[in-house]
C-alpha cells in the first residue's frame, strides 16, 4: 500500500498466517471519518484499517501512538438515518459494505482535550488516524457498559463460562455431561482462546486437533449456547452482563444482555505485558500475540523485515512463522541469558541472527516509516551492545500475568508472588472459580483438567485424578523477568501497558519516589491526581516490579484500583433500589429534639395568623433581646398540623409562665405571637 | 502488667483515621504520655475512608457549641502539621431527598443561622432529584492525602511508636490495662483507645459494639473525569453521602451503601445523565451510632475506651477529645463528654442526633 508498511500477507492455504476470518474473495468498502477504506468480509474495522495501512491513532504529547487492538478509538455508524446508533469499539466493530463510520470525540482530563481528527480532502490518508491529546490518561477507554439502555434481556443458565479457551472448553463440556445448561462467553470470533498461539507440548495433539476435540459432539448440544464476540464487562453476585456484536445480512447487530447462574467459571486467560523502554508504542512496535493473531485471523504484517524482543519462548515462534511468510527476521533477541526453547533451536536452524541475555534499549521513529532499535544486555542496562537495528517492525513479548480483571471486579482476593513475579488470585469466591491459564495452568491438557476440576468442585462432587502434560522446564525456559530499559533523554515515553492507562515509570529513584509522593515538600494536587488515578493489572505489575508500589499493596491495590472496564452500572428496578427508598413518613417531635429545650418541654398549639412568615425548625425565644440559638426555647415543629392548620411548636413551659406572648424568629423576622 | 517485648506504654490507640493519629499525637505532644498508635500499615495507598469537614448534620447545638470552640484551637495546629494546602475553605451542597431529612435540615437551618453560621436555603429548582437544598459558605476541609503522610512524620517526632496493626490483637485486662499482640511483638498498655469506627468494629468487645452501634456498609469511589460539576463537594446525609470534585475532574465519593447502589446515588445527587465510570473503588465493614450522636468513653470498667460517631467533625474535636482522655477537660467538654459516655448510663433521649437511614443495614 501507498505509504504504509502494514499490508496483507500472501495467502498460502497450508500457513497459520492465512487470514482464517477474511475472505478475500468478498471486499468491503467503508469510511471512517470521510475518508474511505477497503477490507474484506470477516475483517473488524480495525483489521480493515490497519490493512489499509494505518498504523497510528494520533500523537500524545507529539509523539507518536501505535494503533492497535489494544488502544482504538470507537466507532458508530451513521450510514442508516434511521437506525439506533451504537458505539462500539473500533476492534469490534465488523467491517460492512456502505458502512459510514464516525468516532466520537472525548473530552480529556488536565484540560486536555481529544482534537478532532482533520483530514484535507483529496489528501493521501497517510498512516495516521490523527487524533491528538495531551491528557495523562487516554479517554478511548470505552466499552459496552459506556451508552445505551440498561440491561433489559435476561437469561438463564446454570453455568455460565467466561472464556472460550481450552479449560473454558473443558469446563464446558464438564458441564454439559452432568447435565447443566451452560453458557460459554468468547469476545473473539471464534473458540480456542490462545492455544494455537502458545502451541502443544511435547506428547499433547496440535492444538486444532485438541479444540476439535473438545468442541466435537457438545457444540450440538442443546444445553450449550456459545455467545461469540461477547464481551464479558461486568460481574455482579450471580450476573454476567455481556456485550455482543454481530452482523447479519450486512446489517450490524449489538446485544446487551445479562447472563444469570448459579455458577461462573473466570477462564480468562492471560494478559501480555511490554518490555519498558523508550518508544515500546511507536507505530510498528507491536506485541507477540497481537502480531500473531493479526496475522493469523486477518493476514496482516507489519512490514517486510522485523525485529523480535521477547522474555518468552512462545514469541520465537512468532517469529518463525512470519519467516515462513517471507518476512526478513533481522534479530532477535532474549532477555534471559541462556534460555532452552526448541523454538530457540528452530530459529538457529531459520539462520535468524539470535542474542541471549539482550534487550532493547530504546526505538525510535526513523524516515520511511522505520524503526531504529537499539540493544542492550540485560543485565547491564544502558550498556548497549551491537549495531542499531532499522526495521519495519518491532515485535516485543514482555512476559504474562494471569487476567484476573473479573476475579477482582467480583471482589477475589489477590497476591503478589515474589517467585513468579505476577499478581495471583488466592482465596475463594462463592460459586465463581478461576480456571485455566488464569488459575496457573500451563499447558493445553493441564488448562482442560483445571477446567473439569472446576465443574466437579462446583458440583461438590470428588476430584478425580487427571493426566496432564506438563512443560519440562529442563528443556523450556520459564518466561524471564521483565525487560526493563532505563529513560533517555529525548526519546518516546516508555510506557507499562500498552492499552488505555498510558501509565509510565516515575523518573526518580525508588527513595526520592516515596520521599516525592510523601514528603512534607510534595505537591498536595501532584499527591491526589498520582492517588486518583486507575491502573490496569499490567501496570500494577510494573510498578511493583520497579519498586515503585511495595508488594504488600499489591492485593489491596489491584482490588481498588485496577476497575479496567467498571461503570456504576446497575440492571433495572433491582432489589437493591427499593431498599434505598427512605420511609415515606416523619416523627412529629425527632429524636434529636427531645429535652433539647430543657424539661419540662412539650408540644404547644400556637395562633396561626403569621405561619406564612415562618418555617419548620424556626426558633422560638422569650423575646427579640437575645436571639442565639443558645436562648432557645423552644422550635417550630409543625405549621399546617390538623384539620384547623395550626402552627406547632415544641417549648420549655417553666421560660413562658411569666409571659403573655413568645417571638419566633426566621432569620430577620421575628412573629409575635400570643400564647 | 503482663511482660511485653516491645515496652509498655501510657496508651495505646488504634484507629484508621486522621481522628485517631491527632488524639495519638496531642498525647504525646501536649499531654507528655508514652503512646503506641496502631495502624494500617498500607493506608497511604488506600483509598480514603473519611472526609474530615467542619459540617455534619448535627441537630444538638451543644455540638456546634464545642465545635465552633475546639475549630479555633485545631485548625492551628493542623496547619502547623500539614502545611497551608492541609486544609481548604469549602461551600458544600447539601441535597436532601426524604422528608425526615428535609426535617433535620431544617432545624439544623435555623439552629446555625441563628449563631451567625453561613449557612443559606436554596430553591430547588436546580436539582430537581431534591426536596430541600442548602449550602454552607467557608466550610473547612482536609485534605486527607496531603495530611496523612505529614501527620504520620509528626507522630515519629512526637514520639509517638507507631505499629503497623495487622494481624493485631487485644487483650483486656479488668483494670483496664490492655496487652495488644502484633506481629512486631506484644505490647503492653495501660489504657486502650479504639480511636475510631474502624477500630472500633475490629477490636471493641461485640456486647458493647452491638449496643452502642449499627453495622453497615461504606463504599468509596473515585471516578473517571465526566461532566465538569461547578460543586466542589455535594452532601447528603441520609446516606451519610459526599461527592468531592477531585483535581483530575472526576468525583472521590463516600457513601454508606453497596456498591452496586452507588450508581444510584450518583445519577440522584451528581448527575442522572452521565455514566460515572471507576478509577478506583472499594467497600468495607462500618459502624454508626444508635442514636446518631458521639460515643465517648469505656463501655465498663474494663472495656478499652471507645470513641466515635463524631462524623465528619471528628478530626475537629480532637484535642478536646485528647484533654477527656487525660482527664483535664474544661467545664463544656466535661459537659458534653460525659453526656455523650459509652457506659450504661449514657441517657439517649438527652442527646440522640439526627441518624442516617441506612444505618443497621448490615
Amino acid at each position: 500500500m501507498e505509504n504504509s508498511k502494514l499490508h496483507r500477507l500472501t495467502y498460502k492455504s497450508d500457513a497459520l498466517f492465512s487470514g482464517q476470518l477474511i475472505d478475500r474473495g468478498k471486499p468491503v468498502h467503508f469510511t471512517l471519518n470521510s475518508r474511505a477504506y477497503k477490507g474484506f468480509s470477516g475483517d473488524s474495522v480495525l483489521s480493515a484499517i490497519l490493512g489499509s495501512g494505518v498504523d497510528t491513532i494520533g500523537k500524545k504529547f507529539d509523539e507518536e501512538i501505535a494503533l492497535t487492538p489494544n488502544f482504538c478509538p470507537p466507532v458508530m455508524d451513521t450510514s442508516d438515518p434511521g437506525a439506533k446508533v451504537e458505539i462500539v469499539p473500533m476492534n469490534r466493530m465488523p467491517a460492512l459494505e456502505g458502512m459510514q463510520l464516525f468516532s466520537p470525540v472525548f473530552k480529556g482530563q488536565d484540560n486536555g482535550e481529544w482534537k478532532k481528527p482533520f483530514h484535507l480532502p483529496f489528501i493521501s490518508r497517510g498512516r495516521s488516524l490523527k487524533y491528538e491529546w495531551n491528557g495523562s490518561e487516554a479517554f478511548l477507554d470505552f466499552y459496552a457498559g459506556d451508552v445505551g439502555d440498561p440491561v433489559k434481556e435476561v437469561e438463564n443458565f446454570d453455568l455460565v463460562v467466561v472464556g472460550g479457551g481450552v479449560a473454558g472448553l473443558g469446563a464446558a463440556k464438564a458441564a454439559i455431561e452432568l447435565g447443566w445448561r451452560v453458557a460459554l462467553i468468547e469476545q473473539r470470533a471464534k473458540l480456542g482462546g490462545d492455544a494455537v498461539f502458545f502451541g502443544a507440548i511435547e506428547g499433547e495433539k496440535r492444538p486444532k486437533d485438541f479444540i476439535e476435540n473438545l468442541l466435537g459432539e457438545m457444540q450440538k448440544h442443546d444445553r450449550l449456547r456459545i455467545f461469540l464476540n461477547a464481551k464479558a464487562y461486568s460481574l455482579n453476585n450471580n450476573n454476567v452482563l455481556v456485550h455482543q456484536v454481530s452482523s447479519k445480512n450486512n446489517t450490524l447487530a449489538t446485544r446487551r444482555l445479562c447472563l444469570n447462574a448459579k455458577h461462573i467459571i473466570l477462564a480468562t486467560g492471560l494478559l501480555e505485558r511490554p518490555p519498558i523502554f523508550c518508544g515500546n508504542r511507536l507505530p510498528g512496535v507491536m506485541g507477540a500475540r497481537t502480531a500473531f493473531d493479526l496475522a493469523a485471523d486477518y493476514g496482516l504484517w507489519n512490514g517486510q523485515s522485523s525485529a523480535f524482543s521477547t522474555a518468552s519462548s512462545v514469541a520465537t515462534q512468532v517469529a518463525l512463522l512470519a519467516s515462513d511468510m517471507g518476512i526478513i527476521i533481522e534479530k532477535l533477541v532474549d532477555s534471559r541469558a541462556s534460555p532452552k526453547s526448541r523454538f530457540f533451536e528452530f530459529s538457529k536452524a531459520y539462520g535468524i541472527s539470535l542474542a541471549t541475555g539482550t534487550q532493547v534499549s530504546s526505538c525510535q521513529s526513523q524516515q520511511q516509516k522505520k524503526l531504529l532499535v537499539q540493544f542492550e544486555l540485560s543485565s547491564y542496562p544502558s550498556k548497549e551492545v551491537g549495531e542499531a537495528l532499522l526495521v519495519d517492525s518491532l515485535i516485543i513479548c514482555g512476559g504474562w500475568l494471569p487476567n484476573l480483571n473479573l476475579w477482582i471486579a467480583s471482589g477475589g482476593k489477590t497476591k503478589w508472588n515474589e517467585q513468579a513475579k505476577q499478581l495471583q488470585a488466592f482465596g475463594m469466591l462463592e460459586n465463581i472459580i478461576l480456571t485455566g491459564a488464569c488459575a496457573g495452568a500451563a499447558s493445553m491438557s493441564e488448562c482442560v483438567a483445571s477446567g473439569k476440576d472446576a465443574i466437579l468442585e462446583l458440583a461438590g462432587k470428588k476430584k478425580t485424578a487427571q493426566s496432564f502434560f506438563t512443560i519440562d522446564f529442563e528443556h523450556e525456559s520459564r518466561d524471564g523477568e521483565l525487560p526493563i530499559a532505563k529513560n533517555k533523554a529525548n526519546m518516546a515515553p516508555r510506557y507499562l501497558d500498552m492499552g488505555n492507562s498510558f501509565k509510565q515509570p516515575e523518573k526518580f529513584s525508588k527513595k526520592t519516589l516515596w520521599s516525592k509522593i510523601f514528603s512534607a515538600k510534595q505537591d498536595g494536587k501532584k499527591a491526589e491526581i498520582t492517588l486518583g488515578t486507575g491502573y490496569s493489572l499490567v501496570d500494577l505489575t510494573a510498578k511493583i516490579t520497579l519498586g515503585e508500589i511495595p508488594e504488600k499493596f499489591a492485593g489491596f491495590f489491584a482490588k481498588e484500583r485496577c476497575c479496567v472496564n467498571a461503570t456504576l452500572n446497575k440492571l433495572e428496578k433491582t432489589p437493591m433500589e427499593e431498599k434505598l427508598l427512605p420511609p415515606l413518613t416523619t416523627e412529629l417531635l425527632p429524636k434529636y429534639l427531645h429535652y433539647r429545650f430543657g424539661e419540662p418541654a412539650e408540644i404547644v398549639e400556637l395562633n396561626s395568623e403569621q405561619k406564612g412568615n415562618l418555617e419548620i425548625g424556626c426558633l422560638v425565644y422569650r423575646d427579640q433581646k437575645n436571639i442565639a440559638s443558645k436562648y432557645a426555647i423552644g422550635a417550630v415543629i409543625a405549621l399546617d398540623f390538623g384539620p384547623d392548620k395550626k402552627i406547632l411548636a415544641y417549648i420549655n413551659k417553666t421560660k413562658t409562665r411569666d409571659l403573655s406572648s413568645i417571638v419566633i424568629r426566621n432569620g430577620t423576622y421575628f412573629a409575635t405571637i400570643s400564647i | 502488667m503482663q511482660k511485653s517485648d516491645l515496652g509498655f506504654f501510657d496508651f495505646g490507640l488504634a484507629g484508621t483515621s486522621l481522628q485517631a493519629a491527632l488524639i495519638a499525637g496531642l498525647l504525646a505532644k501536649e499531654h507528655g504520655k508514652k503512646i503506641c498508635f496502631f495502624v494500617e500499615g498500607t493506608l497511604e495507598l488506600r483509598l480514603s475512608r473519611e472526609i474530615n469537614l467542619s459540617f455534619d448534620s448535627f441537630c444538638r447545638p451543644q455540638t456546634w457549641d464545642l465545635l465552633q470552640k475546639s475549630l479555633k484551637e485545631t485548625l492551628p495546629i493542623i496547619h502547623k502539621i500539614g502545611g497551608k494546602r492541609a486544609i481548604c475553605r469549602i461551600n458544600p451542597l447539601i441535597l436532601c431527598k426524604s422528608k425526615s431529612n428535609e426535617q433535620a435540615m431544617a432545624h439544623l437551618y435555623h439552629l446555625l443561622r441563628n449563631n451567625d453560621f453561613e449557612i443559606e436555603k436554596l430553591s430547588i429548582k436546580k436539582f430537581p432529584d431534591a426536596i430541600a437544598a442548602f449550602r454552607i459558605r467557608g466550610a473547612h476541609l482536609v485534605r486527607q492525602h496531603i495530611l496523612w503522610p505529614k501527620i504520620k512524620a509528626w507522630l515519629k517526632t512526637s514520639g509517638v511508636a507507631v505499629i503497623d496493626s495487622e494481624g493485631m490483637q487485644l487483650v483486656t485486662h479488668r483494670d483496664g490495662s490492655a496487652l495488644v499482640k502484633t506481629a512486631s511483638g506484644s505490647i503492653a498498655v495501660k489504657r486502650m483507645i479504639l480511636a475510631d469506627e474502624q477500630a472500633i468494629l475490629n477490636y471493641g468487645a461485640q456486647n458493647d459494639v452491638e449496643r452502642l452501634f449499627d453495622k453497615c456498609l461504606t463504599s468509596t469511589i473515585i471516578t473517571k473525569p465526566a461532566q465538569k460539576s461547578n460543586e466542589s463537594l455535594i452532601l447528603n446525609s441520609e446516606y451519610r453521602f459526599s461527592a468531592r470534585s477531585t483535581p483530575h475532574g472526576g468525583f472521590e465519593v463516600l457513601a454508606d451503601v453497596a456498591m452496586d447502589q452507588m450508581g444510584i446515588l450518583m445519577g440522584n445527587f451528581v448527575d442522572k445523565d452521565t455514566k460515572f465510570k471507576l478509577l478506583a473503588r472499594n467497600s468495607f465493614n462500618n459502624l454508626r451510632s444508635k442514636d446518631g450522636a458521639a460515643v465517648v468513653g469505656k463501655p465498663s470498667v474494663s472495656s478499652a475506651w471507645m470513641v466515635g460517631g463524631f462524623g465528619y467533625l471528628g478530626l475537629f474535636f480532637s484535642p478536646s477529645i485528647a484533654r477527656y482522655i487525660c482527664q483535664k477537660p474544661n467545664a463544656a467538654e466535661q459537659q458534653y463528654f460525659v453526656s455523650h459516655s459509652a457506659n450504661f448510663k449514657r441517657k439517649t433521649q438527652n442527646i440522640a442526633d439526627f441518624r442516617s437511614f441506612l444505618s443497621g443495614q448490615l
